[in-house]
């Protein structure tokens, strides 16, 4: 389950290069600590929890964050998407074996440890497994590292700093000056013990780990030194988060934070300038909230400009398009960031939109979506082209079961298994007479389909694909001298339909196929084809149709 | 005759073979399904084209026309036999599917040969589309041990045309003789040294002709040397035949007689049966005319006397 970046010298590079090479004030502050990660997203977390959307994507994001800008080396990092509590263990056993021989070298060490997923009667939830937070606590409360800090998303995860006291303000401040003696355990939570963490589909993550993620790209460093700290990074999650989920149906979520450090220093957690990459809100650009919105439709990031104060935020290399909401309307536009340049924003280059361009919640972006299983039951009606096979395949009608693993590999589509089955009465012309009989059919298939959602279109969703099918083809004559006949083969052939939600499980299926059929029985290959139609009542487990 | 049951197979055996079948054949597609193999198949003489029937007489006969009926039916059923393992082979080929399918061609096999261990059969059939109308021709092979398809000794022949109809015309050839002298084992065609048989079930009458040659060594006295067979049947029910076969049934010194029934009947089921030794040692010496009524009893019997020959129904 865990995964580990496959450009793994070239980001250690860099690393290095942040540390010795650009020489950076604070970089050497932040380069004392051979830093470890261990990183988890699970969206799953078993019986009596609903799938989350972007646990797995919170994850990656702060992993992202972390080896661009942070000081962890790629390989001093796991990245445990849907990983179980036991892959979760083990990933920590390997970083303290790490921590130990980097210490024997007399190396500090610090350990990060994130976590977005489920948590539920004081654990947390890995699919089915489930991780005690006050095993945990202890165990990083003893874990071989000079600084431990651990940042969990998950509901009712403030249970983590509850024995210490959870703050629901960012009511403190930490003594910065004496840092290089920091020693001990920080944790952070994105909501209180009673309070639930709550995912935006509009931003694509849960709200907590969204802003702290914006804050670690530069929205957080208020110092403006271009550093951002852990107090720096919480105090930003913490009144973004309370701020946007003050009115959700959910209540207000308010993260915590518990420390308990000698030396009483706080930690610099990403550095946003020494990449010298990114966008650049000089600082005379127009004060408000900019939405960074990626090529996946993704909200990159989110900060908050101040007035009169640059801010450089720290994007990865690529296209973005640019929003600030005005009262009447939107000031929207696009730009690049190429590798290795530091990109300003220009107020001109943005032009005036109405709402309704807003990029944020536009429809290049799906809605949620989980990867889940379906089934679906139905019937249909299947021709086989009349020329050149008049007579051989008659047209029959099939009853089917369909299978079908939904947003597994890539949102939008959707991996299916099918059988079906059915049979009509037909008869076959010979040189002596005719000849009735009984056709059977049986088909097994697996299918890869995308889907288009789009809210634009409501329930209504559009999909195509391809299907490869095994067909077996029988009839049998009710003249009994005369033998069974069978055909086999595999059959290619495309899909096209709609599939309409009619509640959240429910959905019916308009679908149409079209095949090629392979037939060489009777001496040369023949190329045949046919065609089907069906309605399909489809239930999603687990998901949203 | 006997209903096919070559491919009467079990439903779980049936399920495991098209299994087997879908799994071998998934990547290039294969298997039977042809309507072009069931022209083919329907060009094998079927069970109603080979029916003997034996010659029907009154239910009261004078004892020798019970010997002369028991003779016939003797032979008749022997016949019947013959004809029975022909379609009971047939049948078998029918069961399956040709091996191998080259234009107008199809083979079956070769495969191992029943009850002759190392031999090989083959079965192979041709059909001539531009013939009006389309005819076939098939040939049943057996490859003795250590021969190749050039070795191989014709055991069947015979040809079909498919006229339309009810079926055809067709005709066929058994001779078992050859094969039998390379060391093949036929059962119940041991004596036999020829067997053709002409049919045509297009249209009404059908008819059917069986000649059976044997061997000369058989022993005349308890088998026929020969026989000829030629029946036709209309639709309405009304029938004939003519049955003529070579057996010592006189003593004397000629030793084989010729033996001739000939049979007529109506589908109200009254019929006539004319019976007489026309060579041989009983030449001209029997010669009975035996009619009966719709009811099957006797109407005119010449051997006794009883009854009218105006009550006999005419010769077709």
């Amino acid at each position: 389950m865990s995964f580990h970046p496959p450009s793994l010298s070239r980001v250690a590079a860099l690393a290095v290069a942040l540390a010795i090479g650009l020489g950076l004030p604070g970089a050497a502050r932040a380069d004392d600590l051979h830093r470890f990660a261990l990183i988890a997203g699970n969206d799953r977390g078993g019986s009596g929890t609903r799938p989350l959307a972007y646990a797995k994507e919170d994850a990656r994001k702060v992993w992202d964050v972390l080896t661009r800008l942070g000081n962890v080396r790629a390989e001093d990092t796991t990245l445990l998407l849907d990983g179980d509590a036991a892959h979760f263990v083990a990933a920590l056993d390997q970083a303290e074996q790490r921590a130990r021989a980097a210490a024997a070298r007399g190396e500090k060490t610090a350990l990060i440890v994130y976590y977005s997923g489920h948590a539920k009667d004081g654990a947390l939830r890995l699919g089915d497994s489930a991780l005690p937070l006050a095993a945990l606590k202890g165990r990083l409360a003893q874990a071989p590292f000079d600084v431990r800090i651990g940042i969990f998303d998950a509901c009712q995860s403030g249970a983590m700093t509850r024995t210490k006291g959870a703050r629901k303000v960012p009511a403190f401040e930490i003594d910065t000056a004496n840092q290089r003696e920091a020693r001990g355990m920080v944790l952070l939570t994105s909501s209180a013990s009673d309070e639930d963490s709550q995912e935006s589909d509009l931003i694509g993550g849960s709200y907590f780990s969204h802003h702290l993620a914006s804050g670690l790209l530069g929205g957080a460093d208020k110092s403006g030194d271009g550093r951002v700290t852990l107090s720096e990074a919480y105090a930003y999650a913490y009144d973004r988060t309370v701020a946007d989920t003050a009115d959700s149906a959910a209540g207000a979520q308010h993260p915590t934070f518990s420390y308990d450090l000698a030396g009483n220093g706080d930690l610099v957690l990403t550095d946003v300038v020494a990449r010298r990459e990114g966008l650049l809100f000089p600082a005379q650009a127009p004060a408000g909230t900019y939405f960074l919105v990626d090529g996946k439709g993704f909200v990159a990031a989110e900060i908050a400009k101040t007035p009169g104060v640059a801010r450089q935020i720290a994007l990865a290399p690529g296209r973005y398009r640019v929003k600030r909401r005005l009262p009447d309307r939107l000031r929207i536009g696009q730009v690049d960031v190429p590798r290795g340049e530091l990109v300003a924003l220009a107020e001109a280059t943005l032009r005036d939109a109405p709402f309704s361009d807003d990029p944020v919640k536009g429809p290049e972006r799906e809605p949620v979506s989980l990867s889940h299983w379906s089934m679906a039951a139905g019937g249909g009606y299947q021709s086989v082209f009349a020329s050149p096979s008049a007579g051989l395949f008659p047209g029959t009608g099939l009853a089917g079961l369909e299978f079908t693993l939904r947003d597994f590999f890539l949102r939008g589509w959707a991996w299916g298994f099918d059988l079906a089955g059915g049979g009509t009465r037909s008869s076959v012309t010979v040189l002596t007479g005719t000849l009735p009989y009984r056709f059977s059919e049986l088909s097994v298939a697996t299918s890869l389909q995308a889907e288009w959602r789009r809210r634009a279109l409501g329930p209504v969703v559009p999909f195509v694909g391809a299907r490869l099918a095994l067909l077996l083809m029988t009839r049998k004559f009710d003249d009994g001298t005369v033998p069974d006949q069978a055909f086999a083969t595999l059959s290619p052939g495309l899909i096209a339909g709609v599939r309409v939600a009619v509640s959240d499980s429910w959905s019916v299926v308009l679908r149409g196929r079209l095949h090629y059929l392979l037939y060489n029985v009777d001496q040369a290959n023949q190329s045949l084809g046919y065609w089907e139609a069906a309605v399909f009542l489809q239930y999603d487990f687990g998901g949203q149709p | 005759m006997k209903k096919k049951q070559g491919h009467s197979a079990g439903r779980g055996a049936r399920a495991a073979q098209l299994g087997a079948l879908a799994g071998m054949c998934a990547l290039v597609g294969c298997g039977n399904y042809s309507n072009e193999d069931l022209d083919y198949l329907s060009a094998l003489p079927q069970t109603d084209d080979l029916s003997v029937e034996a010659p029907k007489m009154s239910a009261v006969r004078p004892a020798l026309e019970d010997d002369a009926l028991q003779t016939t039916t003797d032979v008749t059923t022997k016949l019947n036999g013959m004809a029975d393992d022909l379609l009971k082979l047939v049948d078998q080929i029918r069961a399956g599917y040709p091996s191998s399918r080259q234009g107008d061609r199809r083979v079956w096999g070769p495969g191992p040969a029943d009850n002759n261990p190392g031999w090989q059969i083959e079965f192979t059939m041709t059909k001539d589309a531009a013939a009006v109308p389309v005819t076939f021709a098939y040939d049943l092979l057996m490859i003795p041990p250590g021969a190749g398809v050039d070795g191989a000794l014709t055991v069947l022949s015979g040809t079909f045309q498919a006229t339309g109809g009810a079926h055809g015309v067709g005709h066929l050839a058994l001779t078992p003789g050859p094969a039998r002298d390379a060391g093949a084992i036929l059962p119940g065609l041991e004596k036999l040294m020829s067997l053709t048989i002409d049919y045509d079930s297009q249209d009404w009458p059908r008819t059917l002709t069986i000649e059976a040659m044997n061997v000369p060594t058989i022993d005349p006295s308890t088998d026929a040397l020969d026989a000829k067979y030629s029946y036709q049947r209309a639709q309405n029910g009304d029938g004939a035949m003519t049955f003529t076969f070579l057996k010592d049934v006189v003593n004397g010194p000629l030793g084989v007689d010729t033996l001739q029934i000939t049979s007529h009947w109506q589908g109200t089921g009254a019929g006539r049966a004319d019976i007489a030794v026309t060579g041989g040692d009983g030449a001209g010496l029997i010669s009975w005319t035996d009619c009966w009524g719709p009811d099957a009893t006797t109407a005119y019997n010449s051997r006794t006397g009883a009854g009218d020959t105006s009550a006999c129904i005419p010769l077709l």
